[in-house]
């Protein structure tokens, strides 16, 4: 059986690095998703059930265990095909069970090799 | 008191040892300049000051221990229809950092015209060390 800690702080054997278990809680991320679009295929993953591929640089990746509400932290980034200058990935339509991802260089959407995202926030 | 080295789940599944604190965030946020600056869903960022159209500083509850901090973004588009000539970024200089322990500064800007915009939801998280 599983067992359950009840704890206020955590330290390491030497009695440092200190940290609330507040922060813990607060500061892991919901999930975490790097994204092949091209092929496509996930890379690597957390939290992330499956991803919808909607269209050239737009997928939606789907929470195993949802978020509590759409109000939350998520962190986009790609790798650009070139070195292009205006190049774009950011998120929007947040919702608890999905967050909608975008990628774009020069104004046109694009199917990233190396995508990545991270979310922050409440649980569900 | 008992100190551990490691955490493990039960069944050896997952373990972490004390770098585990070091990968935590420690802070993030969601908030608005849309018609006016607010904070919709934050962890330990306690204020946001309007400074200027697109210029938001940001405050923590539990300070960073120095200046160097990383902080990642969701950077926002000015519409869903793809436009890509906007950047968002940590106010800097080219020779100096405006990161304090206790602040940081967010900027949203059109790259084309160099003027700074406001929008309806920005986004980011913090990494570093808590003072």
């Amino acid at each position: 059986m599983a067992s359950e800690l009840r704890v206020n702080t955590l330290k390491d054997a030497s009695g440092n690095n200190s940290i609330a278990t507040s922060v813990v809680a607060s500061g892991s991320a919901k999930a975490t998703l790097f994204y092949n679009q091209a092929s496509p295929t996930v890379l690597d993953s957390y939290n992330v059930a499956s991803v919808t591929d909607v269209s050239t640089g737009v997928f939606d990746p789907q929470y195993t265990n949802n978020m509590g509400s759409g109000n939350y932290s998520c962190s986009r980034m790609g790798v650009a095909v070139a070195a292009n200058l205006d190049v774009v990935s950011y998120a929007y339509n947040k919702a608890a069970g999905s967050v909608r991802c975008y990628n774009g260089e020069n104004n046109a959407a694009i199917d990233y090799t190396q995508t990545d995202v991270v979310v922050f926030g409440d649980l569900a | 008191m008992s100190k551990a080295a490691e955490l493990a789940e039960f069944g050896g599944g997952i373990s972490s040892g004390p770098n585990a604190v070091e990968g935590l965030a420690k802070a993030w946020y969601e908030y608005t300049t849309n018609t006016s600056t607010a904070l919709t869903k934050t962890f330990n960022i306690a204020s946001a000051t309007d400074n200027g159209t697109g210029d938001t500083s940001l405050t923590f509850t539990s300070n960073m221990d120095g200046t160097s901090y990383a902080a990642t973004l969701g950077p926002a588009s000015y519409n869903t229809s793809g436009n890509t000539s906007y950047s968002m970024f940590i106010k800097t200089d080219q020779t100096s950092k405006s990161k304090t322990a206790s602040t940081f500064t967010v900027i949203y800007a059109q790259i084309s015209s160099s003027g700074f915009l406001d929008h309806g939801e920005f986004m980011g998280a913090i990494n570093g060390d808590l003072a």
